[in-house]
């Protein structure tokens, strides 16, 4: 089975985003792990391995450097247990022929090995050759533990020279375990025989010091150097491993950029996936419904994204940073050895001067003070830094005034040898076996008060003096204050000895001293030239570091260990000074290269996370809104699918084909209740299925000509149910119109208006039958009418010919007379009804025949036919100006003569009756009152009084048929108005009427309605 | 049990002036000696069946003979007002009225009237009709005492 990859993300919509998920918990764990855990645990071990390696390094070292010393020892020892050598110590036989020759052959020490032989008084029985490095007086401290065999020899530094270094073993010669005497060596070996180191040569250098003499390898190579040391006791030497630390740094450096890489790897795999997942998540369709999750898990990947890109753009960013500090710290270290480079060139280059008048002094036999002038004076030219060049000649007692005089007479009048008191006042300098005084000095000025100032007064210059002369190079003093103008600097001087040439022979290279050139250099302001002409430094500190417990600052202050501090150690005329440079920071330009990453990550990430914030939130929209249309959907089409009434739609297109008309394609409930089609056999039909042969074709024509313009149509129509039973139909019919203005589809709503139709038809049918049968009763009643006339006319004619012609015997016949008048009064009643029914039936017949009516005038006539009633009865009757109304002529003065006929019958007897016709102007009609202060009537009888033939009275009181107000009400009612009355016992009734106002613009409206 | 001494009191309610004349002569030509007492419309006979407005010493009447159609208060009214009124109720009425519709009928025995009758148009059977009544509701019917 295969599965497409679109399945696959169905199956698991998810798995992008638990990959991401997995994915970057497993990073964060493993970078936090590292960053706490790890890291610093490579670093220590890192760290603590580098410090054991270089324990053991140096160890090894060490015990080799013993091994080494020990070995040449013991050829010395071998040598001192001669028997010869034992011999001359015993005897202080310094001319032992055999001995000399064995001296100059032996072979310690290579070819240019020394020995020298001394007594235990410290004598000097034999020497090998006579430029001894070494002092071999009698007073020294360790040829007395050699004596007292307080060590088994005595180790001692003499010199370094290039990768050359000297030193010296010395040795007891003993005879019967008594030290008789002392055998020392020189040696001179290369630097790389003695260390063996693998790395030697390379980041590795090595120093050994004794009191103040140290020698060491080549260590320029080093950055940065980290000094381990170890103590030799025997021999009594410190032993310094300097390992280059810009090594480990970059080590370090390499493993956290390492980490970095990964945790930018891990990231940024994290970020893209997270990304992919976010987008995919929002542009692919569910098409199970989703669960909506809380606000805080919609954001919840747009967050992550945001977090995890920040982290690798950071990471990125740092990494970038980290090489960049590689090369800026490059440059610095680049920077820093040029500048050391520079001012150690140009302090040799200062020395020159002393050896080149060294030169000077040693071809010339005397040397007057003029030449000393001349020859120095071109050389200062080029050189600002040196304060003076001096010439310092060994003077013996004897000498002084020689000297002294010699000087006055050069010029100097004052010119006497002088030294320093202990109260620092400068004093002529007491007595002594040798004075080195300042004989010479150029230039003078400055110079003055060095005049004649003995050096060998002062320790410090004298040690250095001694020691040049020892060694016969160049000799610096440690730091001193140089007194310039007034201004202090620090200031070296530097002794080179001249020796007398013929006093070669000599033991001791101090005896055969001449002289010495001495140097005062300005190193404060060499070094501040230098920097001057440079760029490369960002701040500079040199120590005299020759003694290492007692170091000397010579220039700058201690710098803070923040700054990438290189250093180097140089020599300067046998002194060590450590140089502790902060190179010159490369451009700062070059520092946007990580900025521009994190920034354009960052932006990255910001756009990214912004992409997907806003597809959610638009995702958001359109969810609520199909939601809500969803629910609004649902409740039209319950609407629809429940309602009673029938709803089709149908396609808009195929309206006025021939044969199949619009297609169906909805039916609700209601229509398949209603015609008795299935669902399903009419979807795809179209409507005129429904259509039969009574439908009206005209009507069916009309629908489609709406349809066709794309307008509503409504009406009703008939249409056949399945079974063929006829249904009408109320039709409404809508155009479906989309969002282009077309028309999709037309929906039809139609309502089941048989049984409305139906009852239509009835009652059109009954009130044709009543209109039919009430015309037959009027016309009945009409004929009765005349016709009962004709019997009632006999009855009383004949009753009344009879009543004449029996009038005799009536005479005596009471009843007889009383039954003949009943039969009068019946027939005249007869007569009487007749002729009220005629005129009641009569009403339906003119109503049409409507005009204006002037109601003043009619009112006057009915009381001119009651005027002679009035004058007897002393009756009034009132009017308001009465309107001119619109109805039928005759009937509405029948209203009114019955009414003001009835209030004048039913008048108090006791009172005079008035009566009022009034008007109110309603808006419609006018309202009509006859008001009288007759008998009145009871509130319970008031209903019936309208009906026909319903009397009040008896026919004794008051004669009548009760027909007249009938009359008046179906006149009332005929005209559209009401009749009511209000009455009152003993005072009076009211009674009111309504007739319509002719409304000639309502009609207008009706018939405008009619056409639309 | 019916005391011979005792008149028949009829009270008749018709506004018919013929009709009361045949009524009195009917009534006139009877077995039994009565008092007939006549009031034309509903509104008298009421005022007399209540002893007011001029009949407070009328006698309550032993059978009431209403004619329907009356002006003013109607005989439905007054057969209404004398069978709802527990005091009158007992008191017999026959409705004597020219009309046969159905609908008067079934009102009538509906308001409880004991018996309708339709007015015969000649006058002998009218006079006879009334002798009947008499007779069947004086001397056969056994009638309450009135108290």
């Amino acid at each position: 089975m295969t599965i497409k990859p679109a399945e696959l993300a169905n199956k698991n919509p998810y798995l992008l985003r638990n990959l991401a998920l997995y994915g970057t918990c497993f990073f964060f764990i493993t970078v936090l792990l590292t960053a706490f855990v790890i890291a610093p645990k490579i670093n220590s071990v890192f760290e603590s391995q580098r410090s054991s390696d270089i324990q053991i390094e140096l160890a090894l070292e060490a015990q080799l450097f013993t091994r080494f010393v020990e070995s040449q020892h013991s050829i010395l020892r071998d040598l001192a247990g001669y028997p010869s050598i034992v011999n001359s110590v015993m005897l202080s036989n310094t001319n032992e022929p055999m001995l000399i020759d064995l001296f100059e052959n032996v072979a310690i020490g290579g070819k240019s090995g020394r020995v020298i032989l001394q007594d235990i008084a410290g004598n000097v029985l034999i020497q090998s050759a006579t430029d001894l490095q070494g002092s071999y007086g009698i007073k020294q401290l360790w040829f007395e533990r050699i004596l007292n065999a307080d060590i088994p020899y005595y180790f001692r530094l003499l010199k370094q020279t290039g990768k050359q270094f000297t030193f010296q073993i010395s040795t007891p010669v003993t005879y019967n375990n008594f030290v008789e005497g002392v055998l020392s060596a020189e040696f001179s070996m290369p630097l790389d025989q003695v260390f063996i180191a693998l790395s030697f040569g390379k980041h590795i250098a090595f120093k050994l010091s004794q009191d103040h003499i140290s020698i060491n390898t080549d260590s320029s190579h080093i950055d940065i150097a980290r000094e381990d040391s170890l103590t030799l006791t025997s021999p009594a030497v410190t032993f310094t491993y300097i390992s280059d630390d810009a090594l480990v740094r970059n080590k370090k450096r390499a493993l956290r950029n390492t980490i970095l890489l990964v945790l930018l790897v891990g990231l940024g795999i994290s970020f893209l996936l997270f990304s992919l997942y976010g987008y995919r998540n929002l542009i692919v369709k569910h098409t199970k419904i989703r669960v909506r999750p809380s606000l805080n898990r919609v954001y919840l990947t747009p967050f992550i994204v945001a977090v995890v890109g920040v982290a690798a753009s950071t990471t990125a960013f740092l990494i970038i940073n980290n090489l960049h500090q590689v090369s800026v710290e490059e440059q610095q270290i680049a920077s820093s050895r040029a500048a050391i480079t520079s001012i150690r060139e140009r302090i040799s280059g200062n020395l020159e001067i002393l050896e080149s008048t060294k030169a000077f002094f040693d071809a010339s036999d005397t040397v007057e003070r003029a030449a000393f002038k001349t020859f120095v004076t071109p050389l200062l030219a080029n050189h600002s830094n040196i304060k003076a060049v001096a010439w310092l000649p060994k003077v013996t007692l004897d000498q002084r005034r020689e000297y002294i005089n010699s000087a006055q007479l050069d010029g100097l009048k004052n010119y006497n040898f002088r030294e320093l008191s202990p109260t620092r006042e400068i004093v002529v300098a007491g007595i002594r076996s040798a004075y080195y005084p300042v004989f010479f000095a150029e230039p003078l000025l400055g110079n003055e008060t060095a005049f004649g100032f003995d050096l060998a007064s002062n320790s410090r210059r004298f040690s250095a003096l001694i020691e040049a002369g020892n060694s016969g190079d160049k000799v610096a003093t440690a730091p001193i204050n140089l007194v310039d103008d007034k201004i202090t600097g620090s200031g070296i001087l530097v002794f080179y000895p001249v020796y007398n040439s013929l006093a070669q022979s000599s033991n001791d290279s101090l005896a055969s001293v001449k002289g010495y050139v001495q140097l005062v250099l300005r190193t404060s302001s060499l070094v501040a030239q230098t920097l001057e002409n440079t760029n490369d430094v960002q701040s500079l500190y040199i120590r005299d570091i020759t003694d290492e417990d007692k170091p000397e600052t010579i220039y700058g202050t201690a710098i803070s260990a923040e700054h990438t501090v290189f250093s180097e150690s140089i020599d300067v005329a046998g002194r060590t000074w450590r140089m502790d440079v902060v190179g010159m920071r490369a451009e700062e330009s070059l520092n946007w290269v990580p900025w521009l990453v994190l920034v354009s990550g960052l932006t990255f990430v910001a756009f990214t996370t912004a992409g997907l914030i806003q597809l959610i939130r638009r995702r958001e929209v359109v969810e609520r809104l199909v939601t809500e249309r969803t629910a609004e959907l649902r409740m039209l089409s319950s609407i629809v699918a429940n309602s009673n009434d029938i709803f089709i739609v149908t396609e808009a297109d195929d309206i006025d084909a021939e044969n199949n008309g619009p297609r169906i394609i909805y039916v609700n409930e209601a229509f398949t209740r209603l015609t008795g089609y299935s669902y399903d056999e009419v979807i795809g039909r179209s409507p005129r299925i429904l259509q039969g042969a009574k439908t009206d074709r005209q009507e069916l024509n009309r629908i489609r000509l709406a349809l066709e313009q794309g307008k509503p149509f409504v009406g009703e129509l008939l249409n056949y149910t399945k079974s063929g039973k006829e249904l009408w139909i109320d039709i409404n019919i809508a155009p479906i119109i989309d969002i282009h203005g077309r028309i999709i589809q037309f929906v039809a709503v139609q309502r089941d208006i048989t049984e409305r139709r139906q009852a239509q038809v009835d009652r059109e049918k009954l009130i044709n039958e009543l209109t039919g049968s009430n015309e037959e009763l009027e016309r009945f009643a009409f004929v009765c009418s005349h016709d009962l006339q004709e019997p009632l006319r006999m009855i009383r004619s004949f009753s009344e010919k009879l009543q004449l012609h029996i009038a005799s015997d009536l005479e005596r016949d009471e009843k007889g007379k009383r039954y003949f008048k009943f039969i009068t009064d019946g027939a005249t009643r007869a007569q009487d009804l007749i002729a009220d029914i005629l005129t009641y039936s009569s009403i339906n017949n003119d109503v049409d025949k409507l005009q204006a009516i002037n109601t003043q005038d009619l009112v006057d006539n009915v009381k001119r036919t009651l005027q002679e009633e009035f004058l007897a009865g002393g009756m009034r009757i009132s009017s308001d100006i009465l309107p001119t109304s619109h109805g039928n002529q005759t009937q509405l003065y029948q209203l009114f003569q019955n009414l003001i006929n009835n209030a004048v019958k039913y008048r108090r007897a006791d009172v005079t009756l008035k009566v009022h016709i009034g008007v109110i102007d309603a808006d419609n009609y006018w309202q009509f009152s006859v008001k009288d202060n007759g008998i009145g009537m009871e509130q319970r009888h008031l209903g019936k009084i309208f009906d026909v033939f319903q009397r009040l009275h008896g026919k004794s009181q008051y004669a009548g048929t009760g027909v007249g107000l009938s009359i008046c009400k179906k006149v009332v009612t005929r005209h559209g108005g009401t009749l009511w009355v209000e009455s009152d016992v003993g005072v009076g009734s009211t009674f009111h009427f309504t007739l319509p106002k002719p409304i000639p613009i309502e009609i207008e409206d009706e018939t405008q309605r009619k056409a639309s | 049990m019916k005391p011979n001494a005792r008149l028949a009191e009829i009270l008749l309610v018709e506004d018919n002036e013929g009709d009361i004349e045949l009524t009195r002569e009917a009534f006139d030509e009877a077995k039994f000696r009565n008092n007939l007492h006549i009031t034309e419309d509903g509104d008298q006979a009421l005022d007399y069946l209540y002893k007011r407005n001029g009949y407070e010493n009328a006698v309550t009447p032993d059978i009431v003979l209403l004619d329907l159609n009356l002006p003013g208060t109607d005989g439905r009214e007054v057969l209404e007002t004398i069978k709802s009124d527990p005091m009158l109720k007992r008191i017999p009425v026959i409705v004597m009225t020219s009309s046969k519709a159905e609908k008067d009928i079934i009102e009538s025995y509906d308001l409880h009237a004991n018996c309708y009758i339709v007015k015969p148009v000649n006058a002998a059977k009218f006079i006879q009709v009334v002798q009947n009544v008499e007779n069947f509701w004086v001397d056969i019917v056994c009638l309450p005492v009135n108290t």
